[in-house]
């Protein structure tokens, strides 16, 4: 059974605003080109095809396939938003170790102008559709505003708090020329901007952008190979019935930890989804990266000391959210960052990366959250 | 159009469920019956000031309410409520509104 490893990674530059012309499939192309030259392979060597994107449609893998020109014996498409990226790895990985597949392209990427944002907020599900588009506010802003007011009162957190994670974040993506947002931000800044939905203001929900990400999973092998150590997953943990300041992730965590042979204080980096901070705060809590209740000083020792490299791109809240793409932005950073690609936000003598995802809000929080830990091999 | 709010009662076991499943999550009996929403408490309320796709700023104010079987729903808000008072729902336009009760606004 040949061990899976990840051979590359790379990304199409996020955009803000993209120029006119841009295409969903165009991004996810120049996605997979570096991520193949960055592996060292070439098209022809690709034989499996995992692709997740809201604004693909009506193509689906199958039609990327055929315009990419691969010749392939595995397929997978994977609607799981900010939890894709790593689906479709542990998919590909269990495909490669299975032999249905020897060499993996994995791609999330999404442009979407306003009125195709709008349009996806509005219908991003039936529950959505019937139940909470007819309240008149657009995309997921007013359910995390919602979802940080409980957080800020269980934990005692002020905005302020949450701004300590969202400028350490504004920090390394100063040093990521790929971030959409590199001026610094001070803590007035923070405060006084324009608020979006009380307590979320501009700075604490991820701009949307046009991008595209991409990995290339092989057979081992590789200049580079970075290893997947263990990976949990989670969905529909809590029927939507809970008060959403936990995810999947907790009950699973220990496994994750077990697996992987590593705890949190062997991490070198984490790379956590952050469509929003308070996201950010609750994924790391239910990790154990710090106790239960502990968040405000896990803030004020860890995050505003910097003593863990955290988001190191910038996160999505700095770099961009390049809708489905999210869910892959991290695993694209982790993979630059233990290749030692990472320029002027290199984290030296990294070696060990933690990676989440977290996604699909079915009516007042997201569903779906995995976790995954990669080691570079050599 | 105005109506009264209704949740989901599963048959067999009378878990609520808002919105409507297929299979009950505590059961996972497949017959429900609707029921008039009921009472419920305020949980979190915010204001949103800024909406994607519309221009200027809008100002919808939506709370989370807990009703006493259990599902929290979001809402529209319609008067002054803080979390922990009590609120009727009701659904206007395909939309669930909260109403405050008249006892317990503040002046």
């Amino acid at each position: 059974m040949p061990d899976a490893v990840i051979a590359g990674a790379g990304e199409a530059p996020y955009k803000r605003h993209p120029p006119r012309g841009t295409t969903t499939e165009a991004l996810l192309a120049g996605a997979a080109r570096r991520a193949l030259r960055n592996a060292g392979l070439a098209p022809a060597a690709i034989d499996g095809l995992a692709v997740a994107s809201f604004s693909l449609a009506p193509d689906h893998a199958i039609d990327l396939a055929w315009k990419l020109g691969l010749r392939l014996r595995w397929l997978m498409d994977d609607g799981n938003g900010g939890a894709a990226g790593l689906n479709m790895l542990q998919h590909a990985v269990l495909a490669i170790e299975a032999g249905d597949a020897d060499a993996v392209l994995v791609l999330a990427g999404d442009h979407l102008d306003q009125q195709a944002f709008s349009r996806l907020a509005a219908g991003y599900n039936a529950a959505t559709r019937d139940y909470l588009a007819p309240l008149g506010f657009g995309g997921p802003n007013a359910l995390f505003a919602l979802l940080t007011r409980r957080h800020m009162a269980r934990h005692g957190l002020a905005r302020r708090d949450y701004g300590e994670l969202v400028i350490a974040q504004r920090e390394w993506a100063a040093r990521n020329p790929g971030a959409v947002y590199r001026d610094p931000l001070s803590p007035a800044d923070y405060l006084a901007a324009p608020l979006v939905a009380e307590p979320l203001s501009r700075y604490d929900c991820a701009p949307v952008v046009a991008g595209a990400d991409a990995l290339v999973v092989t057979a081992g092998g590789g200049r580079r190979p970075v290893a997947l150590r263990a990976l949990i997953a989670s969905f529909n943990h809590d029927q939507q019935e809970s008060d959403g300041l936990h995810t999947g992730l907790a009950p699973a965590a220990r496994s994750l930890w077990e697996e992987a042979g590593a705890g949190p204080e062997d991490v070198d980096l984490a790379l956590v989804y952050d469509d929003y901070p308070a996201i950010v705060l609750i994924q790391l809590e239910d990790l154990g990266f710090f106790g239960e209740g502990e968040a405000k000083r896990f803030v004020a020792e860890t995050v505003a000391r910097r003593r863990l490299p955290l988001n190191t791109s910038g996160g999505q809240l700095s770099a961009g959210q390049a809708g489905a793409a999210g869910g892959l932005h991290g695993l694209v950073e982790a993979v630059r960052q233990l290749h030692g690609e990472a320029g002027d936000r290199q984290v030296e003598g990294a070696r060990r990366a933690l990676v989440t995802g977290y996604g699909m809000v079915l009516y007042r929080h997201g569903a779906c959250a995995n976790a995954a830990l990669l080691e570079r091999v050599r | 159009m105005r109506r009264d709010l209704s949740v989901s009662v599963c048959r067999a076991c009378g878990h609520t469920a808002f919105p409507p499943r297929l299979l009950c999550p505590a059961c996972g009996g497949a017959l429900w019956r609707r029921e008039r929403a009921g009472p419920g408490t305020v949980e979190e309320v915010t204001t949103i000031r800024h909406a994607p796709g519309v221009d200027g700023d809008v100002s919808v104010t939506l709370a989370s309410v807990r009703l006493e079987t259990g599902p929290v729903v979001v809402a529209c808000l319609a008067g002054e409520a803080d979390p922990g008072d009590r609120v009727e729902l009701i659904v206007v336009d395909g939309a669930p509104l909260a109403c405050a009760k008249e006892d317990q606004r503040r002046g």
